[in-house]
């Protein structure tokens, strides 16, 4: 027996030591390959750009052909989004949304944060093919994805918001940012909305954000406090 | 001498005790390290299963895009006690949060040196007429100040009632639901607030508290309260100090979290909510492992009350801290967290191993007796008996290389497979050398320093049964800057 644990010793001696070899020759090739991508991702971003500036719908299949996990979906979201406002409309006049989106729905996409990014690419382009993918992933089975995806449906304004949450999974209703979809609506009868106040299926802090917006204007609101920021300091006299 | 000795002194019978002795000891050093090592591979295991899995990190952009619009109001509470050397750039890190509403308020304890006339010069402090009201005891207020260029920032000045009660003050202050205690040597990455509340987005019913990994500083370059350059430290027992950081935070937190038993969240830096601080009476005071002892209160209400909450942990460093760099003041630190754990555990003892309090009763009190309450003693007694028992003969010598042998690799395991979740996931150190150096750091602190760590640890247990209150005095240099200070606060229980 005594040997036996020797033996125990030195096989996790040699495990710890191979560990940690693998690990420094990993990192040697991780960081050249890490720094080439930094580079290429700057070079990228230009390049995406201007193949599909200059050739439009046509380069689209060809800068979408890359691993769907990689760096080109989130720069792609970049550049639709508000830090590229520039590069957004010179890329919305190239291109068709349309063409775009179906690009972006046949991407296989493994990591739920990818579909997450997808999901706001899509909210971003609009249209009636963004509406059918963030209506695929609705009902992903990350409750993130699904949360993601009705956030830009109500956006579109493309389902109303009682069926939207009643599609929602459990845990994407509890979480706050559902206030970001009731927001995310750009018109919306919020008296029909009202009735969800009283769901108990609902969680509370849901029913409160409705109920809020049930009674208010639409507008963006700042969210519940306990008063002001620092109000246990209380003024003396 | 040895054969001499033996025959001198034992005589067959007490030999025969001296051999059943010799494998008591054995059974019970040989069982809890197998305990341990199997604590440490599940913590492996569930720790590396949640890095491999968790989504990549958002940049500042998308990570404010997504979280900003529902981020909850949240004051950063920062106690400081004679931080006069790093005190202007814990705060100018405070201030420099990205963040959509917060508030900062610093509780000066009493200190004795400059760091309250510090923070009027770098802040242009004014007296404001606002008093501090609320439900948690704590001493008297000698003023409050306000900052004439920097809105946000509220500085309490009170008379000296240790670390818990300057949290009690500053919770008290703070109206908002979330509160981000942190300590005063603290550097808080600036996307800190959004990162950490993100899980309160989340989970607004449940989360109640969220902890995350905090990096050692000593080494680094720190302009303007900012970590500009991660470097390595040049000292041997700072170096000790990250390879145990990395294996308490990416590995021990991290897993106990997956299971919904995290038994702390570091005093560096936590988020709670504050009605929920309220509930448990805030901070106890006068304890000296006040950050053990509020998540293991949490815990206890939330219990009793059969409430549904969680306590969850985010792996991204979000926070830096200076370590001690002399033995002398580690030692000082240890004994003392020792102590903290000892009284946590003692305070909560209707806890313990109690199928009523769920996993916290089983999981975290069951790991608290074997790794923070016997381990050091178990280890120690191993350290000096079974050397003892070799040398009269009563244990053979292939026993004294199994175990040692054992003790040696499974730390090296640990530590090197902590290593790896953290460079996997985090790369925490840029350079290759580094990294080398960290890895044979992480071989080496198995020999020798391990074995001064416990016996330092075992002062605690003396601490612990003198009721010893004091925090000591650890000199350490300041961030950046190569000014000395002296301070009280090391909260950070890796």
């Amino acid at each position: 027996m005594l040997h036996d644990l020797i033996r125990v010793a030195a096989v996790l001696f040699l495990i710890s030591a191979g560990m940690f070899i693998a690990l420094l020759i990993s990192r040697h090739f991780s960081d050249r390959r890490h720094n080439a991508q930094k580079e290429a991702i700057i070079r990228l971003r230009e390049d995406i750009l201007s193949a599909l500036v200059s050739q439009g719908d046509d380069a689209l299949d060809q800068t979408l052909t890359f691993p769907a996990d990689g760096p080109r979906l989130s720069l792609l979201l970049d550049l639709f989004s508000a830090v590229g406002g520039i590069e957004r409309e010179r890329l919305a006049a190239a291109c068709s949304r349309v063409r775009m989106v179906e690009s972006i729905a046949n991407l296989p996409l493994a990591r739920e944060e990818t579909r997450v990014e997808q999901c706001e690419l899509a909210g971003q382009l609009g249209g009636p093919a963004a509406t059918h993918l963030l209506l695929r992933h609705l009902d992903d089975t990350a409750w993130r994805v699904s949360l993601a995806a009705g956030i830009e449906l109500a956006r579109l304004d493309a389902m109303a918001p009682t069926e939207l949450i009643d599609r929602l999974p459990l845990e994407a209703r509890r979480s706050r940012r559902m206030e970001m979809l009731l927001h995310a609506y750009p018109s919306v009868e919020w008296g029909a909305v009202s009735m969800l106040q009283d769901d108990e299926r609902l969680p509370p802090l849901l029913r409160e954000a409705i109920s809020r917006f049930a009674t208010t204007a639409p507008a963006p609101q700042p969210l519940a406090s306990e008063g002001s920021p620092v109000a246990g300091l209380e003024a003396a006299q | 001498m040895t054969a001499s000795f033996n025959a001198i002194i034992l005589t067959p019978a007490t030999k025969v005790s001296f051999i059943d002795v010799a494998e008591v000891v054995m059974i019970v050093v040989l069982v809890s390290g197998i305990l341990q090592c199997g604590i440490y591979a599940f913590q492996l295991i569930v720790a590396g299963q949640h890095l491999g899995r968790r989504p990549p990190v958002l940049n500042g952009y998308r990570l404010w895009a997504r979280f900003a619009p529902v981020a909850q109001p949240c004051t950063i509470i920062a106690p400081v006690f004679n931080e006069g050397p790093t005190i202007t750039d814990s705060v100018y890190a405070m201030l420099s949060q990205r963040y959509p509403q917060f508030e900062i308020i610093v509780v000066n304890d009493g200190s004795t040196d400059d760091t309250l006339q510090r923070l009027i010069d770098a802040f242009a402090l004014e007296p404001s007429t606002e008093t501090v009201t609320g439900p948690l005891e704590h001493e008297e207020i000698r003023g409050v100040y306000r900052s004439t260029f920097a809105a946000r920032l509220y500085v309490i000045d009170k008379v000296n009632g240790g670390k818990a009660d300057a949290h009690n003050a500053g919770i008290n202050a703070a109206m908002t639901p979330l509160c981000c205690l942190i300590d005063g040597d603290s550097l808080i990455e600036p996307n800190a607030l959004l990162r950490a509340t993100a899980p309160f987005a989340d989970d607004p019913e449940k989360m109640v508290a969220v902890g995350a990994t905090v990096r050692i500083a000593n080494g680094s370059t720190i302009v303007d309260g900012e970590v500009r350059a991660v470097g390595m430290p040049h000292r041997l027992i700072v170096r000790f100090q990250i390879v145990e950081y990395m294996r308490a935070f990416l590995m021990a937190r991290l897993a106990w979290a997956q299971v919904d038993a995290s038994p702390l969240i570091s005093g560096a830096f936590a988020i709670i909510r504050r009605d929920v601080l309220l509930d448990v009476g805030g901070y106890t005071r006068g304890l000296v492992g006040e950050d053990l002892d509020v998540v293991l209160k949490i815990h206890r209400h939330m219990r009793e009350q059969e409430r549904e909450y969680r306590i969850t942990f985010v792996p991204e460093p979000l926070c830096w801290t200076e370590v001690p760099e002399t033995a002398r003041a580690l030692s000082s630190q240890r004994a003392r967290w020792q102590n903290g754990a000892l009284e946590c555990f003692m305070r909560h003892r209707r806890m313990i191993l109690n199928p009523g309090y769920g996993r916290v009763g089983v999981v975290v009190f069951g790991q608290m007796l074997l790794i923070d309450v016997l381990g050091p003693l178990i280890e120690v007694a191993g350290y000096i008996t079974i050397p003892i028992f070799w040398l009269l003969g009563v244990l053979n010598t292939d026993s004294l290389l199994v175990l040692t042998a054992l003790a040696f690799a499974v730390g090296t395991f640990n530590s090197i497979g902590s290593l790896i979740l953290a460079e996997m996931e985090l790369r925490p150190y840029p350079r290759k050398r580094d990294l080398m150096l960290l890895g044979v750091t992480a071989i080496l602190e198995n020999f020798g320093y391990r074995q001064w760590n416990n016996l330092w640890r075992l002062r605690g247990y003396v601490q612990f049964a003198r009721a010893k209150k004091d925090w000591g005095e650890i000199e350490r240099l300041g961030f950046g800057a190569n000014s000395k200070g002296l301070y009280a606060y090391q909260g950070e229980t890796a």
